[in-house]
């Protein structure tokens, strides 16, 4: 990436964008950046810091917060005490209820893969990946509250306002595909995360940054205002002429005002939303792929095809070089059955939905991306934003910001380790405890950026991603 | 080019004098080593301490055990050994550090040679040192931050107005300062604008919106000499002027109609504080004022609406509901009232004095000379304030209008009361939420069905659920209500009455959701069955979400409507969104079962219910179970749930039941006009005594470390800035902030206002970072500009539109925006201000615009936000956006009800700022996606088709039309060629495509 130094190059690149500008694109078409941010701020950059291990990321994102217990971290010790007292003073109290029993994890866990890390039943085909996964067993969030913790898990920040890792990463990077949006949302078809689209927003960073959300019914267009509504007003020829015409207008206007990138810039967007309209429909097209790969991530099935639609389509983004996609596998609290892994009142019923789509979609990701040799280039990072209590809500469990679990596959990930453990009811974290800023330090290290020199000045600070903490989990990078 | 920070020289003259040192002998033993140099403490060696080594070394922050601010600390020195030995270098730890550059960090610039010669001449003289002479960090500014001589915090001095330069016709002093500055590097201002140019510039700037084809001509064709400073009066006095320049003000009160986070709930009353802005604005209130009445207004002038609507400003962020009001954990609670409180001071504080105070929450400010301390006194102004729904009507009006509102309600239960006697129709719905069911209910009360009593709203999932056991109801007409689960645990049946009556019925998950409703429940999706909308006027809506039963006395129905033979009617239905789940529904007489519906689903539709209810009966029964797949989504409802006679009415009757009906209606509209307004706003509300409030080490509420007062920053050091004490009551505090913020020795708060304003006017402020004047600010370009400015707006008794003239009049607004090559290669950036910079319109301004030229805009000012969107009140409530396509939707962008949880893509698309950021200063984007919103967003295909017509309705001829929308769209008429091209694509594609090309265009977009 070249470093800025010419104002009017950074502004012809930062012409289109459909995010795909990256720090270059720090662009002030106002004329408000000026000498004096560019050596006080960011761009003086050069980026990459270093060789990136991977080109892409692709973040599946679990609201209402997964157990872990339940799940991937194996606790004996939990299994032994079940049914016992967890608070004998009585004293704690959890989100939304006092704790009951300790409760022992619903499914039944064994170990898989030469590594030989366990897994409960709810993961049949994850289970066949786990010498490809990555384990964070000791994450912990500032927070117990969906709103926020999600907030945190995706910007860093429990306050909203704040940019989310795809929108940093998109500001650092850019795409490789200047057809397709730099940082794609699919989002849960029943409904968005806990706060919102503010979990792919640019916060304070430049619009162009924020997420842009693909709808993967396969009906409809997949990019709102991608073409305009059915109206009989609106022909074929029409359309053409109509980009003819401001293209003519813009272009006149132009000729008589010297200097202005802006003005440029903006006719090249132009040109690129009429390439948008035909690059979007592509890679949103399923039908493209062979039914033994549709059969693979449960298309055809009913209670997998949402997410299954989803893992593929973050597979064909990342394979025409979208930066980084995200992938919801839940919704916010709406009413029961929750659509999301909120498991306050059953959790045998909630997980036992929501485990086996999770695993179906994420374990053929997983398969697809390694038979196509794109694994090695796609970091595939699994979260949630905290965990359960190990002692019962009734059937259910309450929040636990105190540990969970984060994997991570692929994109220079070691496989079949883990870093940091929970203590050894999966209550706290107890060795390593991990916020999510050495999990974005460690993503950001593998895409070739220095977590601390990524930064951008808002409000009197210089802020990054990390805030003023976060560490590359070294354990894990191959 | 890069500014030079302002670091003012600071002297201190005199000489230590004897009678001030250190009484510790060794500090002055005369005969050992003889000084080189005369080195002075005051001059020489104390501004090294405290710009390059108190930061760390103080008496909070002992980095390595040192604290060097004072002199007896400096000679006890810190762990690796004694600080300072007078008179001898090599043993003070003090030189060896700085000798071998070990100290200050290597990150940090090293010491000069000299500084070093002169600690190690200081160290041999003697190391002189006055007892009482304590070192402050902040006192200096250095290389790598700001001190109490930072340039924004000295005193505004009013500079002397530089010469004219010669070879200009413009008077106004703006002008020559700028032209000095432009005249130093060989430039000079650009040449005056076209008056079509101008006009539009005005018009945007001052009313974000274009001027008419009217108003355009007339300024063309006006002659008179102050053609253009009656124009700029003319604007500042238009109404819609404080709609836009309020505009800016919420951006950096970061005002929304929602509080944001998991359960963005709507504030009804926001928008009272929006209105207050905007006629601050039009009525040119003194910002002292202003900013006076948004601080303490409640407790300066309770009696005065405007002064307590104002204080809005205070509660105008965001609001995590669920972590300060709803979370069991104290724990959390502190953790979000933390966080609230650290938006709140950083929105006051930035706000008025462009001071990012919030650095200082976890550690002292890295950059300005703002401590952890000074922050924490900031939190103690506003320690027993909270946000919420304040009233600010005077008692009479309130009272007035209660009265007003009782004399409506007992017509309308006289109404009620001979319609029963007329119609006997009686609804149940109105039964669970507390009425007599005549339609009486309060809003938001339901049955719970654990107890039988009624209860404010619901929370979703029941929690200390018994299932299988009846619970009586103190209500007249109803017996009870239980909990069904007809699996094993029911034995011999489910009681369905006090007196023991059992019915069968299936096993369910025993688990239950929501209360016994009228009207929807918390959770409900639709309200709507076989297209009639039960929750609409005319109809009622008896909810009840599984798993649940409730039994009726029909009796005392019988009793209360004065007829024997009676039918229950009713249209039931599936309420929730899910296809997947599914409930079962029955009706019981008398623990008889008289109807069973199976799988009612989303599927069903409406299912007419018609039963005849015998003389004898006496208990009516409706129970809703799960269907065994989950309580899920089975939200079924009554619609209509009506008990009623059996008798055919006269056609009398009929009628007299009709005209009951529409004058209830009226009524009931009419009470609704009043309830309407109800004088509310959300703002601030100083609850009570505040409590001890402490300074919270790293930030962490869980941390408390020393006790803190209320008090202002100590880097104004002209400024008195105690408040008060511990026990300074809760309105005190906020008044003695405000007053210290509008201190006219207080140089920020002026000198912040202006460069906001040359900030919307130019596109840049003369400092850029119009919310940061401290060390990571940028410095101003027309530093002396800045402070005339500041000193104007004083001396004008705070006036801002007085500044809009003195820079709307200057030549250097009134320039060309063209091209210049020499002065580019000179200052390419223009921030000598060789001419005007060309701007891009913010998105309020093109919608406005877009209205304006179509002819579709609403001007009716004021009152609620415009709601764009489709609500659903739930838990967490859901706002689905809606393309605006009628005229209370085309209100001025400003009057939006702003949602924070999910922007309006449309509007976020083109660089709406996130409500939820203090936003200074706009950011532009040019994307793809933005031209797509413009080209293909529905509301863009309607309002070009509205453009069109208007064109059409307007002027005869194609070329009439052509060049209106030429004047319409760019203030300017079509070239011939222009005029040729446009006709022949309107006649080809149609006017429609024509109008949606000039609304696409940059023309359209950029001001030059």
């Amino acid at each position: 990436m070249a470093r800025l130094t010419d104002r009017r190059s950074f502004l012809w690149t930062s012409g289109g964008g459909l995010g795909g500008l990256a720090l270059t694109s720090l662009l002030d078409q106002e004329g408000l950046l000026t000498g004096d941010d560019l050596a006080d701020s960011q761009v003086n950059q050069v980026l990459p810091h270093r060789p990136a291990k991977c080109k892409s990321v692709i973040q599946i994102f679990c609201p209402g917060a997964v157990s872990q217990v339940d799940t991937y971290d194996y606790k004996p010790e939990l299994e032994k005490k079940s049914g016992t007292a967890f608070d004998a003073s009585g004293n704690l109290k959890f989100f939304a209820s006092k704790p009951g029993n300790l409760q022992k994890s619903y499914f039944k866990f064994s170990q898989h893969g030469e590594s030989g890390r366990w897994l409960s039943s709810l993961f049949p085909n994850l289970c066949k990946c786990v010498d490809d996964m990555a384990f964070v067993y000791s994450m912990h969030n500032k927070s117990a509250l969906h709103g926020p913790a999600t907030f945190m898990m995706n910007t860093g920040f429990t306050l909203p306002g704040f940019p989310s890792m795809g929108s940093w990463i998109t500001y650092g990077l850019g795409s490789e595909n200047e057809n397709l949006p730099a940082f794609v949302v699919l989002p849960d078809l029943r409904g968005v995360a806990p706060g919102g689209p503010a979990n792919w927003g640019a916060g304070f960073l430049p619009a162009v940054f924020q997420g842009t959300s693909i709808q993967v019914t396969g009906q409809g267009p997949p990019i709102a205002d991608l073409q305009p509504p059915l109206d009989p007003v609106i022909t074929g020829a029409g359309e053409k002429r109509l980009r003819s015409f401001i293209d003519r207008l813009n272009k006149e206007h132009l000729s008589t005002r010297l200097g202005r990138n802006d003005l440029e810039a903006r006719i090249k967007a132009y040109e690129l939303s009429a390439r948008l309209q035909l690059s979007a429909p592509e890679v949103t097209d399923l039908h493209q792929e062979t039914e033994k790969t549709k059969s693979m991530y449960g298309l055809g099935i009913n209670r997998f095809e949402s997410f299954g639609r989803q893992c593929l389509m973050a597979r064909r983004l990342v394979e025409r070089g979208v930066r980084f996609v995200q992938v919801f596998c839940g919704a916010d609290n709406i009413a029961p059955p929750r659509p999301n892994w909120d498991a306050h009142e059953d959790l045998q019923v909630n997980h036992g939905r929501h485990g086996p789509v999770l695993d179906r979609g994420a374990a053929a990701l997983i398969q697809d991306l390694k038979q196509r040799g794109l694994l090695e280039e796609t970091l595939v990072i699994c979260a949630t934003e905290f965990g359960r209590q190990p002692a019962a809500q009734g059937k259910g469990r309450d929040h636990n910001p105190g540990a969970f679990t984060t994997w991570m596959a692929g994109g220079g990930i070691k496989g079949g380790v883990s870093y940091g453990v929970s203590d050894e009811i999966g209550y706290k974290a107890a060795v390593n405890p991990t916020y999510s800023y050495d999990l974005h330090a460690t993503a950001l290290h593998l895409l070739g950026i220095d977590h601390k020199k990524l930064t951008y000045y808002h409000n009197g600070i210089q802020r990054r991603l990390t805030d003023v903490h976060g560490q590359v989990i070294t354990d894990l990078v191959a | 080019m890069k500014d030079k920070p302002f670091l003012l020289c600071f002297l201190i003259g005199l000489i230590t004098q004897l009678s001030g040192v250190s009484q510790d002998d060794s500090l002055r033993s005369p005969e050992k080593t003889r000084p080189l140099i005369k080195i002075d403490f005051e001059t020489d060696i104390a501004p090294i301490f405290s710009s390059r080594c108190v930061e760390c070394h103080n008496p909070q922050e002992k980095n390595g055990g040192l604290d060097l601010s004072n002199s007896k600390s400096a000679l006890i020195g810190g762990e690796s050994g004694k600080g300072i030995v007078p008179h001898d270098a090599e043993k003070s730890e003090l030189w060896k550090k700085v000798s071998a550059r070990e100290m200050p960090p290597t990150e940090n610039p090293p010491l000069t040679n000299s500084q070093l010669q002169k600690i190690k001449e200081w160290i041999a003289s003697g190391a002189l040192w006055p007892a009482d002479r304590i070192l402050d960090q902040y006192l200096l500014s250095t290389p790598s931050r700001a001190g109490n001589d930072w340039w924004s915090l000295q005193p505004i001095v009013r500079p002397p107005i530089p010469k004219r330069v010669a070879d200009t016709v413009w008077k106004n002093p703006i002008d020559s300062f700028v032209g000095k500055a432009l005249k130093e590097k060989g430039l000079v201002l650009s040449g005056e604008a076209d008056r079509s140019v101008l006009i539009r510039r005005l018009y945007f700037d001052l009313l974000g919106l274009p001027p008419t084809p009217q108003h355009l001509q007339q300024f063309l064709e006006d002659t008179r000499p102050d053609a253009y400073q009656r124009l700029v009066e003319q604007l500042l006095s238009s109404p819609r002027y404080g709609e836009r320049w309020g505009r800016h003000w919420m951006d950096i009160a970061h005002y929304a109609d929602t509080h944001g986070y998991e359960r963005d709930q709507p504030r009804h009353h926001a928008w009272r504080y929006r209105d207050y802005i905007i006629e601050s604005f039009n009525h040119d209130r003194p910002y002292d004022q202003f900013l006076i009445q948004q601080i303490a207004g409640d407790v300066m002038d309770p009696d005065n609406p405007q002064s307590n609507i104002a204080t809005g400003f205070l509660a105008s962020g965001p609001y995590d509901y669920t972590g300060i009001e709803e979370a069991l954990s104290e724990k959390l609670k502190r953790q979000a009232l933390a966080d609230d409180m650290d938006d709140l001071v950083t929105t006051v504080m930035t706000s008025t004095m462009g001071l990012t105070v919030n650095c200082a929450r976890c550690h002292n400010h890295k950059f300005d000379p703002i401590s952890q301390q000074d922050y924490y006194q900031l939190t103690a102004v506003f320690a027993g304030m909270t946000k919420q729904d304040r009233v600010i009507t005077n008692l009479d009006k309130y009272n007035n209008r209660k009265k007003t509102k009782l004399a409506i309600r007992s017509k309308i239960g006289a109404i009620n009361e001979e319609l029963r006697s007329l119609a006997d129709v009686f609804d149940l719905a109105d039964l669970v939420g507390g009425g007599d069911g005549s339609g009486n209910a309060p809003d938001g009360m339901g049955l719970d069905p654990r107890t039988g009593l009624f209860a404010k709203g619901t929370t979703g999932s029941l929690e200390g659920v018994k299932v299988n056991h009846f619970v009586t109801s103190p209500a007249a007409c109803i017996e009870g209500c239980f909990i069904p689960d007809g699996g094993p645990s029911a034995g011999l049946g489910v009681p369905i009455t006090s007196g023991g009556l059992k019915i069968q019925l299936p096993k369910t998950s025993g688990s239950c959701w929501d209360y016994f409703q009228k009207g929807p429940c918390n959770s409900q999706d639709f309200t709507e069955l076989d297209g009639v909308d039960y929750n609409g006027p005319g109809h009622t809506l008896l909810s009840i979400h599984s798993n649940k039963g409730i039994t009726f006395d029909l009796v005392a129905i019988r009793k209360k409507i004065g007829v024997r033979n009676l039918r229950f009617t009713s249209t039931m239905g599936f309420g929730g969104k899910h296809a997947e789940s599914s409930a079962d529904v029955f009706v019981f007489v008398d623990g008889k079962k008289v109807l069973e519906h199976q799988h009612v689903g989303r599927g069903s539709g409406g299912i007419p219910i018609d039963l005849r209810l015998e003389p004898q009966a006496n208990y009516l029964t409706l129970v809703v179970t799960d269907d065994e797949n989950g309580i899920g989504h089975d939200q079924i409802f009554f619609g209509d749930a009506w008990i009623q006679s059996v008798e055919e009415k006269s056609d009398l009757e009929k009628k007299r039941i009709g005209d009951l009906l529409d004058r209830r209606k009226e009524l009931q509209s009419e009470l609704r006009d009043i309830i309407e307004p109800t004088d509310l706003v959300f703002a601030a509300v100083g609850k009570e005594q505040p409590g001890q409030v402490h300074l919270l080490s790293r930030g962490d509420p869980e941390a408390r470390a020393q006790e803190v007062f209320p008090a202002g920053l100590s880097c104004l050091t002209g400024l008195k800035s105690n408040f008060g004490s511990g026990k300074t009551s809760e309105k005190e505090r906020r008044k003695k902030l405000a007053e210290w913020i509008i201190h006219p020795q207080n140089p920020l708060t002026s000198r912040v206002l202006v460069n906001r304003l040359w900030h919307h006017h130019f596109g840049r402020g003369i400092v850029k970072t119009p919310s940061d004047f401290g060390f990571l600010g940028s410095r101003p370009s027309h530093p002396q500009l800045l402070d005339w400015l500041a000193a104007e707006f004083l001396e004008s008794g705070w006036s801002i539109k007085q500044i809009h003239r003195l820079i709307l009049t200057s030549g250097t607004y009134r320039q060309r925006s063209d091209f210049n090559g020499f002065a580019t290669t000179v200052d390419s950036d223009n921030q000598l201000l060789w001419r005007m910079n060309p701007r891009r319109l913010d998105i309020e301004s093109i919608r406005d615009a877009i209205l304006s030229v179509s002819g579709t805009i609403n001007l009716a000012a004021g009152g609620p936000g415009y709601k764009d969107f489709d609500f659903v009140d739930k838990y967490a409530p859901v706002y689905k956006f809606i393309t605006a396509d009628r005229p209370e939707l085309w209100k001025r962008t400003v009057y939006r009800f702003t949602v924070r949880s999910v922007p309006n893509r449309f509007m976020k698309i083109l660089d709406c700022p996130n409500p939820s950021s203090l936003t200074p200063r706009r950011s532009q984007t040019t994307t793809a996606l933005q031209s797509l919103s413009l080209l293909n967003n529905p509301f863009m295909i309607d309002q070009a088709k509205y453009f069109a017509n208007r064109l059409e309705d307007q002027q005869p001829t194609l070329t009439q039309q052509v060049d209106l929308a030429f004047r319409l769209t760019f203030a300017r008429p079509p070239s011939p060629q222009e005029l040729t091209a446009s006709c022949e694509m309107a006649t080809e594609n149609g006017l429609f495509y024509f109008c949606r090309a000039l609304l696409n265009s940059n023309e359209f977009i950029y001001l030059d």
